[in-house]
Order: structure tokens, then sequence, then C-alpha cells
């Protein structure tokens, strides 16, 4: 496969602007596909992902391997009464487990990254997505984001048959299979307390993917064998993301004999279910600012605190999204002569997590087209154009005249010196023509000196480096002009693609 | 540069900027073929022989 790279890649931002065009056919849509079925669980980079642009470092998570410890045992008595004294009819002992979490095996990290998801829900039924990925290196932090609730189980002692004339002694709780509060003769060494504590697994369960990332979490149906234009900007700039859930903590009462029912009450409940201070992201698809259901980050309006635009880091989301909850205490009958106190600790937290971005590592890695060489088997065929990449900057693609600094209302590419004129920088990156695809000219950074001639030229040192064959496709991008050949209708008449 | 660029001076900045005039998109593919360097090797090659026949 052919590629352009970047060796040095583009400087660390946390603004960025980047538009391209780029054309997917459905033959590489459908070998993303054969591609991502093949992988199986082993989920390498960019399974099931065409990529039309990557950059940064490739970091590895871990996968979580959960065991069941015995941590305990509890012994199961069923006593009898005759009138005077109890005398044991049988006893057994049970061990009982808790879950442990460990760090497993390495898992790939996606790097940041354009491209196209690829999927095959059911047969014969192709659907392509737009994907964007912005890989961060820091990691953020939380608590009571994840936790789990161990058990600890006490011995349980069951009153059997009763003889004699005095009744052993009596106990009240509800009895879910009567539907109502029962009274009924228990050992005096009961009830069977049943408690769970907390443990916080934040620490295990938030960094398992990786440093923290933004992206794209909605729906944006790219269809084949066409031209599209992205237009995609981010802002990393605007300081700590925090996200909160909810804490509530339930109890029910002890019931009383005539009791209808036994309800569960609230003693206290904790609401955030919010991101704060979110971080943005702006996509326009062909010359069509995206305003999906969910927004960018296709949690709002379910998620409190987002707006269209808004994104965070996943375990932000997680955050704001968990509730933590607990029944303080449930006196039931676990069985006919044995009453279950069921307890549990109410001190764990609120889901919380803070993210604070720093500048996305980009400088010093390899900035590949399609891909980086790392990646290469990921690479399929594509048509690309027009690309240019602006660190430093944003841009608010709902503004269309904005937009028309990129498109214009033909649906065509407009000169690239009206996006620099727009954001009053020099791209990083910009790939005009297919001359300079071809030879990886980056006419973006200014020019320096031709050493023999003087005239100017583009810098060599923001060069890209082509390998394999790249070659000019005809017709050029454009909304509703030609596209060119489409292949064989067979799997596309039944895409889902617009 | 490129024979499909020219020179147009950007309206904002006065600056000169080449614009392109010719093809603006490529394909990446699995075609088989020579690597882009090996390429102009080749052309180099036809030109060094048409000099060749051109003496």
């Amino acid at each position: 496969m052919s590629y352009l790279t970047l060796p040095d890649g583009i400087p660390d931002f946390t603004k960025a602007v980047i538009s391209m065009w780029f054309r997917v056919p459905l033959s590489s849509i459908n070998a993303a596909i054969a591609q991502a079925a093949a992988d199986g669980d082993t989920a390498p980079r960019l399974s099931g992902i065409i990529p039309l642009l990557t950059f940064g470092p490739l970091y590895e998570g871990y996968k979580i391997v959960d065991s069941y410890v015995v941590s305990g045992s509890y012994t199961e008595t069923i006593k009898s009464f005759d009138g005077s004294s109890y005398h044991v009819v049988s006893s057994n002992t049970f061990p009982y487990s808790n879950r442990a979490y460990s760090v497993g095996a390495a898992t790939e990290v996606n790097p940041s990254f354009i491209g196209v998801f690829c999927h095959e829900y059911e047969e014969g039924v192709v659907t392509a997505e737009l994907g964007v990925r912005i890989q961060m290196s820091n990691f953020g932090s939380g608590s009571w984001l994840y936790m789990e609730q161990p058990v600890t189980i006490g011995n349980k002692v069951t009153l059997g048959t009763v003889t004699g004339e005095t009744s052993p002694p009596q106990d009240t709780a509800w009895d879910y299979a009567l539907n109502a509060c029962f009274r009924d003769g228990v050992t005096p060494d009961g009830p069977w307390n049943v408690s769970h504590g907390e443990v916080d697994t934040t620490g295990i369960f938030a960094p398992k993917d990786g440093p923290d990332a933004f992206v794209l979490g909605n729906s944006i149906a790219v269809a084949p064998d066409k031209w599209h234009h992205a237009l995609i900007s981010v802002d990393l700039s605007r300081g700590e993301i925090t996200a909160s859930g909810q804490k509530t903590i339930f109890d029910y009462p002890d019931c009383s004999l005539g009791d209808s029912s036994f309800n569960r009450v609230i003693v206290s409940d904790e609401i955030v279910l919010a991101v704060s201070n979110p971080a943005k992201m702006w996509i326009a698809f062909d010359d069509v600012n995206f305003v999906g259901d969910g927004g960018i980050s296709g949690r709002a309006p379910f998620t409190g605190g987002l707006g269209n635009n808004d994104v965070a880091p996943e375990n932000a989301y997680q955050a704001a999204t968990g509730a933590n909850s607990t029944d303080m205490h449930m006196k039931t009958w676990a069985n006919t002569g044995c009453v279950e106190m069921w307890t549990n600790t109410t001190t764990f937290g609120m889901p919380q997590y803070e993210y604070d971005p720093t500048p996305v590592p980009a400088y010093g890695h390899v900035l590949g087209i399609p891909a980086v060489p790392d990646l290469l088997d990921r690479i399929h065929p594509v048509e690309m154009a027009e690309l240019q990449i602006f660190t430093g900057v944003t841009l608010d693609t709902s503004d269309t005249a904005k937009r028309r600094a990129f498109i214009d209302a033909d649906g065509k590419p407009v000169n690239p010196a009206d996006a620099e004129a727009l954001l009053g920088k020099k791209p990083d990156v910009l790939l005009h023509g297919s001359g300079n695809w071809i030879h990886g000219n980056n006419t973006g950074p200014p020019d320096v000196p031709d050493p023999i001639t003087g005239n100017p030229i583009p810098d060599p040192a923001k060069a890209l480096t082509p390998t394999g064959k790249i070659v000019a496709y005809t017709p050029d991008p454009s909304l509703g002009g030609d596209q060119g050949p489409s292949p064989s209708l067979s799997r596309s008449q039944a895409a889902t693609c617009q | 540069m490129p024979d499909d660029l020219r020179y147009f001076e950007n309206p904002y900045t006065g600056l000169l900027k080449e614009y392109h005039t010719g093809g603006l998109a490529v394909h990446f593919g699995a075609a088989a073929g020579p690597p882009i360097d090996t390429v102009s090797a080749v052309r180099l090659t036809r030109k060094s022989h048409e000099l060749s026949n051109a003496s």
C-alpha cells in the first residue's frame, strides 16, 4: 500500500482545524469489514477502520483479568426445637467468593486518526461512518467511577421442626413469598447477617484503555464511491474537565405486622450527573454542520452539561452518567425459620472524574496519510485531495461563511489561500494538487529559498515522504459533480449509507 | 515546482501563492507498482536515453 509520512509530525496542539476531501471505494469498505472479522478478539489498532490520516504515539492499554477468590466461608445449620432445647439436624459449610481484578495482557490503543468506521451489522448491510479520534498523552483521575461491593456472609441458622408446647423466640420481617410482613419462629442465634463493603476499582478500570482521548461519538454516514469533505476543528484549551454522577442511599425500614407493602425509602441523594467545562469539537461533513441527536459526543442531551459541540473523555461520560447506590439494610425472611439481615456500608463516594487536557502529542511522531508505516496493513485504497491542517486555531463549522473558505456553495474545493486568510496563519500541512500529493510537497509552511536558484520553494524539511505508488485521480473532488466509477452494486444496494 | 501550478496574488495578504490549475486528487492504492522514487529513476533514465539519442 502507498502512503505519505511526515517524519516529525505536526506541532503539539490544543486547537486545530483539519479540512480534507476523501473518497472511499466500496471495495475498501468491504475489505475493512473482512479484516475486522479476521481480527476477531485480537482488537489490533484500526480494526474495521479505513484510515485517512493518523498521527501521534501508539499507546498501549491492558486487559483486566477478573477472578473469583474465596474470601471466607459460612456454616448453614438447621436446628429443631423440642420445647426446651435446640438440636442440630444438619450443618454444612459453604465457601463464598468475591471478585478480584488484576492487570492482564497489553492491548493496542488507536492513535489520533480521521478515518471511516466500517460495519456489517447484518449480512449484506454495509455501513460506513466518519471516525475522528484525538488521542491524548495524559490520564485523568477519578474515584468511585468503578466500584466493587465484596460480600461478607455470616453463619446461617434455620429453625426447622418445632415440637412441644413452648414456642421458640419469634422475629418479624418481610416475606416476599407471602408478600406480607410475617412473624415466625427463629433460633436464638439468628438472624443471618449478609453485608457488603465497598472497594473503589477506578484505579484499575479507568486507565485500561490508555491515556484519555476525545472522539466523535456519533454517527455520520459516509457513502461509498463518492467524494466527501470533512471539516473538523477541536478546542482542548479550555482547562480541566470535571464530571460527577449520582450517589443515592436507600433503606428498607423494618416492617410491622399488617403492613401491605415493603417500600424502599431514599435516605440521601446527591445528584450532579453532568460534565463541567467540556472541550469542543466541530464537524461539518459535506458542507453540512453536524447537529446530530446526541451531538458530537453522542451523549447529549442524555448527559448533563453537554451541548452539540461538547466532548469529554469516555471516563468523564461514565462518571456523568454513573449512579452509585445501595440499600442500607433490609430485613427479610431468607426462608421460614431464618431472617436475613442484609446490610451495606455506605461510605463509597459518587462517581467522579477529572481530566486536564495537555497539548495533543503530535510533534516527534510520524504523521501518516492514510496511515503511518506501523499500521501499513490497515491501509486500504482511498482517494484523497486538498488536505489542510492548521494548529493553534479553531473554527465554528456552523458558520456558513467560514465554511466557504474551504468549500464553495457548489460543493467544490476553494483556493486554499482562503482558509489561510480566514484563520490568519499558514497551515502546518497543505497538500494541494495531485502533483504535490504525489511528491509529498507540503506547501503549507513558509517557502524557503532554493539553494541553487534562490527562488522560493516549499521547505524540504517540512516535506512528506511518499512510499509506494500514489497516482493522480480524476474526477476532482466535488459533492455534486462526477463522482468517478462505482463498483458493483451487489452489496451497496443494501447499504444504509446515504 | 510541478507544471500544473501557477502563481496568484492572495487578496488578503498580497503574497504570491501557488494556485493549482490541474488535477487535485490522488489515489492511495494497492495496485502493484514501483515506489515513487523508482518512478523518478525510470523517468531520469528515459530522459538520459533521450539525451543520449540527441547527442
